[in-house]
């Protein structure tokens, strides 16, 4: 029988390693290590996958019904008091409208839609997701005002009349700095991951340092989305200066939808020749 | 343990044996346990996550089979809601000319049906708090929907507290010393509660968010923006 090395023979000094049976036992070793290991790998396996079904087909607990959300939706949208924003899948534009009245577009070079999986099998996604109103959007990151806080001086300066009494703040170019990938996450569940274009990246415009930071911070929520059922994620594509000014624009919880298809156009009827 | 064994364990310092000869098989063993983890964890992040795939106008993720986008079912009463909502919203948007202010960007636009009749370089509020005692300032434009309440030629400034008590004058008691002539431009659009549309001073600084609260305009876009608009235009500021 081999001995752990650790222990001591009688004669005080450790154990050699017996040549045949030591390396019988080491095997043995070896193989139970490599079978817990795979064992360990395959209980994990088997708790996401169990966990990604069992909780694909069960609406968020969080999530408001479909029915009072839609009712909701439209009364806070027809209120005016919401600005939101609608993405028309033909035109390939964002636009931001409010009550009705068209904002400001932003064109989308590319509309992907994200399917949850977990070990490269496919979990419960939302099918519905294009059909749905989604409320409360909030930037990820989110866009932070910092505010000039101003005391004005105690006694009177003779002021110069054409220079403003107040500090200049800075341009929203140079306040929000804009991530090459950001989300807009939205109450129900939906994220909108908002990734500027390659070609549009190269141009300086971003360090390589904040693309690969970016991405690789998007991968991880990716995946952590999809382990925890968050909800569907739609990936829109944009050159980098339209991204940056739907970050910087984009009013606080406002909400989102997709129109509908538009009807094909009728064929026209053939004539014949007269 | 064999005599041979013995023999050479006698001959050999302690350190030969045990932990010094063994742990390089051990940091193998180890070594390739852990190797294989890794690559497990590695496959397991790869194929977790989100792959994407183009989006299918009108077919989202098989909610329809059918070839040309219609839906049944729980999806069918979705996209029946969502279309009734767009075309009641779409009732209700302008159906003349309307103004629309994009605050972060300092631009103002005359619209019309979508289309931009004048795209102009404004100044919006600057966002500053100004604190004075127990008294404090927030200089925000209002986001949300207005109208245009007044038109007015040569406007006067009739100066608040604050403006005195940011440039570290006395509030004055006399209302006559509140009154700035030729601040405002040739032009004055009121709306909500006493803001202005109007000209200013200090054109160089139109592009960034030095005002009050109010829109600063340059005179050439000021004097379109007054033709065109009138008493009721609404006002969309975000």
């Amino acid at each position: 029988m081999w001995e752990h090395p650790s222990t001591s023979s009688s004669d005080g000094l450790p154990a050699p390693e017996p040549a045949a049976g030591g390396s019988k036992a080491r095997r043995r070793f070896r193989r139970a290590s490599i079978v817990l290991v795979f064992g360990a790998v395959l209980v994990a396996v088997a708790a996401f996958l169990h966990r990604s079904s069992g909780e694909g087909e069960e609406p968020r607990a969080d999530a408001p019904p479909p029915a009072d959300l839609r009712r909701d939706a439209a009364a806070s949208l027809l209120s005016g008091k919401f600005f939101y924003v609608v993405l028309d899948p033909e035109a390939r534009s964002l636009r931001l409208m409010l009550k009705g009245a068209f904002l400001e577009e932003y064109p989308v070079e590319e509309i992907r839609v994200g399917s949850p999986r977990v070990l490269f099998r496919p979990s419960k996604g939302s099918d519905d997701w294009s059909f749905r109103v989604w409320s409360d959007g909030r930037l990820d990151p989110p866009r932070v005002q910092k505010r000039i806080e101003f005391t004005p001086p105690d006694s009177a300066l003779a002021l110069d009349s054409l220079q403003p009494a107040l500090p200049i703040p800075p341009t929203a170019e140079e306040a929000y700095r804009v991530p090459p990938v950001y989300r807009i996450r939205y109450q129900e569940g939906l994220t909108l991951v908002v990734e500027s274009s390659a070609d549009s990246t190269g141009q300086g415009t971003f360090s390589r340092k904040e693309i690969v930071r970016s991405r690789a911070e998007e991968r991880l929520r990716a995946l952590r989305a999809s382990l925890s059922n968050e909800g569907p994620r739609v990936l829109l594509r944009m050159k980098a200066e339209n991204a940056q000014r739907f970050y910087r624009s984009l009013p606080g919880e406002s909400f989102f939808l997709v129109t509908p298809p538009r009807p094909a156009p009728a064929e026209p009827r053939s004539s014949g020749n007269r | 343990m064999s005599a041979s064994n013995a023999d050479r364990s006698a001959d050999l310092p302690r350190a030969a044996f045990g932990p010094a000869r063994k742990s390089p098989r051990r940091f193998r063993l180890a070594a390739g346990l852990a190797g294989s983890a890794l690559v497990l964890l590695a496959l397991a992040f790869l194929g977790t996550g989100f792959a994407y795939g183009p989006y299918e106008t009108g077919v989202s993720g098989g909610a329809s089979d059918a070839p040309d986008g219609a839906v049944s079912g729980p999806a069918a009463d979705l996209t029946k809601a969502r279309s009734d909502l767009l075309a009641r919203l779409q009732k209700l948007a302008p159906r003349g000319l309307y103004i629309v202010i994009d605050q972060t960007h300092n631009r103002l636009y005359l619209r019309e049906k979508e289309r931009a009749l004048l795209d102009a370089v404004c100044s919006c509020g600057s966002g500053i708090v100004l604190s004075h005692g127990t008294k404090e300032w927030v200089f925000d434009t209002p986001p949300g929907i207005f109208r245009v309440n007044q038109k007015i030629e040569d406007p006067v400034w009739r100066k608040p507290d604050w403006a005195f008590i940011e440039e570290g004058k006395p509030v004055p008691r006399d209302a006559s010393e509140r009154f700035e002539y030729d601040m405002m431009g040739e032009y004055a659009l009121g709306f909500g509660n006493s803001y202005f549309i109007h000209g200013t001073l200090y054109e160089r600084l139109l592009g960034r968010s030095v005002t009050h609260g109010c829109i600063r305009l340059g005179r050439a876009d000021l004097r379109e923006l007054y033709r065109q608009a009138h008493v009721g235009t609404p006002i969309y500021i975000f």
